[in-house]
């Protein structure tokens, strides 16, 4: 993810989408589909709703284009704009709470192929969704707690507290035998 | 014990090795639709009359809802209590079913973002009169929602409005 973090948008490019140019969002989509669909689906465990994000991602991305100065790295602007719909949609589940379908379960099977892949994924679509967010935001993506509290509007106690459990629950899930059951993970966390 | 600083560290290297994952392949044809419903809903079309109605209705509820105490409710319960009646008749109308075209959806998408817009600042603790102003801009916007999802059983021609 590294190189995604450094790579800029040539300028040519950035212009005909800011026009509208259709191919040009294309080149852009095709750039950055795969890392936003996958902190989609990270965060939401359920690849429909993995999907609506990333659609509702690119879309308001583009509609904000031109409040993207292009002189520093696209990804960074478009993870936030992807990290903000998730969590508006999150938001949102308090909206549809009426209606069960659009609250989706986490998928019961990831993508994933590999071993150990397997595992660690599916014990994170297992967490509740705002410390799956939390955790996937603080360890992979690099938020700070404070970034975390501004953009889910909770204060940093809270998203502290979410991320240690959700790790003693992710090792407790992981590797049950060396940590006992998830309650006592929690007690001793 | 594994909670120790190199172990929460080898679970967050591991979480970041988690392989990426690719999008289903016709998710760009739905993205580049709804772009192209996006921008065709940003030019003003005319509706037909009676949807023209139901829009200057929700319109009127929008200005109305949006004048804090003037006719509406006075306070958070009542505006919580005007929300969750706003969200039953949601319920119903999207029991309903209907086809509802590129434009239309797009439009509902963008008062829904507005609706979870609003519910991220009032879950930041917004309090006050300003809890008042965005629990009355939620029923606005939910007022909207309402009148858009009545209409689209009975038109017949794809429609778009600006807020």
């Amino acid at each position: 993810m590294s190189a995604l973090e450094h790579l800029t948008l040539d300028q040519a490019t950035l212009a005909a989408a800011r026009d509208g140019d259709m191919a040009a969002c294309e080149a852009i989509y095709r750039r950055f589909e795969k890392p936003v669909y996958s902190l989609a689906y990270r965060l939401c465990a359920h690849r429909e709703e993995a999907m609506e994000v990333m659609q509702d991602t690119f879309i308001h991305a583009f509609g904000k284009l031109h409040q993207f100065r292009g002189d520093s790295p696209f990804w960074p602007w478009l993870r936030r704009v992807a990290v903000t719909q998730s969590l508006m949609r999150l938001r949102r589940e308090r909206l549809h709470r009426f209606w069960p379908a659009r609250a989706p379960r986490p998928d019961e099977h990831t993508p994933d192929r590999t071993g150990e892949g397997l595992d660690l994924s599916a014990a994170l679509a297992r967490l509740p969704r705002t410390a799956r967010a939390v955790v996937w935001l603080h360890d992979v993506e690099g938020y700070t707690h404070g970034e975390i509290a501004a953009l889910m509007g909770r204060t940093e106690s809270f998203s502290k507290t979410q991320l240690s459990r959700a790790r003693a629950r992710l090792r407790a899930w992981l590797d049950p035998e060396a940590e006992g059951s998830p309650c006592e993970v929690m007690i001793r966390s | 014990m594994r909670s120790d600083d190199s172990e929460l560290t080898d679970l967050g290297a591991r979480l970041r090795e988690l392989p990426g994952l690719s999008p289903p392949r016709d998710a760009w044809p739905r993205i580049q639709e709804r772009l192209r419903a996006r921008r065709r809903a940003h030019r003003v079309v005319f509706p037909g009359l009676a949807l023209a109605a139901s829009l200057v209705l929700a319109s009127a509820l929008g200005l109305h809802f949006g004048r804090q105490g003037a006719l509406g409710p006075a306070n958070e319960q009542a505006w919580l209590a005007q929300s969750q009646q706003l969200e039953q008749r949601l319920r119903e109308l999207d029991g309903a079913g209907g086809v509802i075209d590129g434009d239309q959806a797009a439009l509902m998408d963008d008062l829904e973002d507005r609706i979870a817009a609003v519910d991220l600042q009032l879950a930041g603790g917004a309090s006050g009169e300003q809890a008042d102003r965005l629990l009355a801009r939620r029923v606005s916007l939910l007022s909207e929602l309402v009148a858009l999802r009545s209409d689209y059983g009975n038109q017949s021609r794809s429609v778009a409005y600006i807020l």
